[in-house]
């Protein structure tokens, strides 16, 4: 993913799916797709290609892999952090995926809100829970400073009539 | 030609802005705190006993769409999968890769939960394509940012502070996106057929997959 991040190779989607599957999505103007593909399989060594990965994608996008009873995390990220992230998350046996070119994990989280919010802490990322229960709360794991945000909070809404 | 909203079979339940903005301030002189919500696509993100619900999801309808110029206006509540349906009418979509379409994601929700997918890998994500916001803020007043063309300098650049704001800051009315033009039709085959052998198809694009050790 790094070599690839670094190339010159334009590419549409870069995902990354333990333990080391890597998605990537190419698209372009018809005289030259395939020529574009041809480079990036060579520039990988190997690969399989996927011709019809609408769905693929569009998978990814509706998380159609994070179970119903599981909280869906975003975490933002780069990508020197995924191997420190994915030392602690596969323990834990939670399922997750990089996306955006690692800059990017969703995790699917079996556990309570509280228990990823200390894994995040200790890493120094933040989370931010989509699915699950309504929280009080959905921001997870260390938060940025606050000072710049709560100025323009105080302008457009000085009575705190929405969330804080 | 300008499109507008009495052109689109698709908008049902259109609500004006100022509807909009009478109905949020009748909320805020009820209410003591507020949540705004549209189509409950992101459960967690949803109000709880701290705040009411503010329930936005029937605001919805496409106001102004300029396919020449690339750009659309709509209220807030406007179902995700009623703009794509759109836009691909006229060869056009959302580069952002805006997710959770199938759950009923709406625009505002999208934007309020900075909710850009893969694809936002190539050309941006939600902030590279929000071009103007209308926005009530905790008093009930108006208040606009950006505008309705793609080329904005002035004031506070309040669509990008919006995206990722979480409904703390105001309620979303109306929103501006800039767009682009779906790519032509190609398709390339499996690397297992050969080369030189192509054919026309309905595929854009491709994936390659490498498996672990590669990646």
């Amino acid at each position: 993913m790094q070599q690839l991040l670094l190339s010159s190779l334009e590419v549409d989607a870069l995902d990354l799916t333990p333990p080391g599957d890597l998605w990537i999505r190419i698209g372009g103007l018809p005289q030259s797709l395939a020529t574009r593909l041809d480079n990036l399989q060579r520039f990988c060594g190997e690969g399989e290609i996927i011709d019809e990965d609408d769905d693929l994608w569009r998978d990814a996008a509706e998380l159609s892999w994070v179970a119903a009873d599981a909280l869906a995390v975003k975490i933002p990220l780069t990508p020197k952090r995924i191997i420190p992230l994915d030392a602690v998350l596969a323990p834990r046996a939670a399922e997750h995926r990089y996306s955006v070119g690692g800059n990017v994990a969703w995790v699917a989280w079996h556990d309570s809100p509280d228990s990823l919010d200390a894994l995040l802490l200790e890493q120094g990322l933040s989370g931010l829970v989509i699915s699950g229960t309504p929280l009080a709360n959905p921001l997870l794991g260390k938060q940025p400073d606050a000072i710049f945000i709560q100025r323009v909070k105080q302008a457009l809404d000085p009575d705190g009539r929405f969330s804080a | 030609m300008k499109q507008s909203i009495k052109d689109n079979p698709t908008v049902v339940d259109i609500v004006s802005i100022e509807e909009m903005l009478g109905r949020v301030r009748e909320r805020l002189r009820e209410s003591g705190r507020l949540h705004p919500q549209g189509g409950r696509s992101k459960p967690a993100l949803a109000a709880t006993d701290e705040a009411d619900a503010l329930e936005l999801g029937q605001c919805q309808g496409v106001l102004e769409y300029e396919p020449s110029e690339f750009t659309f206006t709509a209220l807030a509540g406007t179902p995700v999968a009623e703009v794509v349906a759109l836009l691909v009418e006229h060869g056009q979509y959302l580069p952002f890769d805006p997710m959770l379409v199938s759950r009923g994601a709406t625009l505002g929700g999208t934007i309020a939960a900075n909710s850009a997918g893969p694809g936002r890998y190539r050309y941006g994500g939600i902030r590279d394509f929000l071009i103007g916001v209308r926005f009530a803020d905790g008093r009930g007043n108006l208040v606009q940012g950006g505008g309705k063309v793609v080329k904005n300098a002035a004031g506070f650049d309040f669509p990008k502070f919006f995206v990722g704001s979480l409904g703390r800051f105001g309620v979303l009315l109306e929103v501006t996106f800039k767009v682009f033009p779906q790519r032509r039709l190609c398709h390339t085959e499996s690397a297992t057929a050969g080369h030189g052998q192509r054919r026309e198809n309905n595929a854009t694009t491709a994936a390659l997959l490498v498996r672990s050790g590669c990646a």
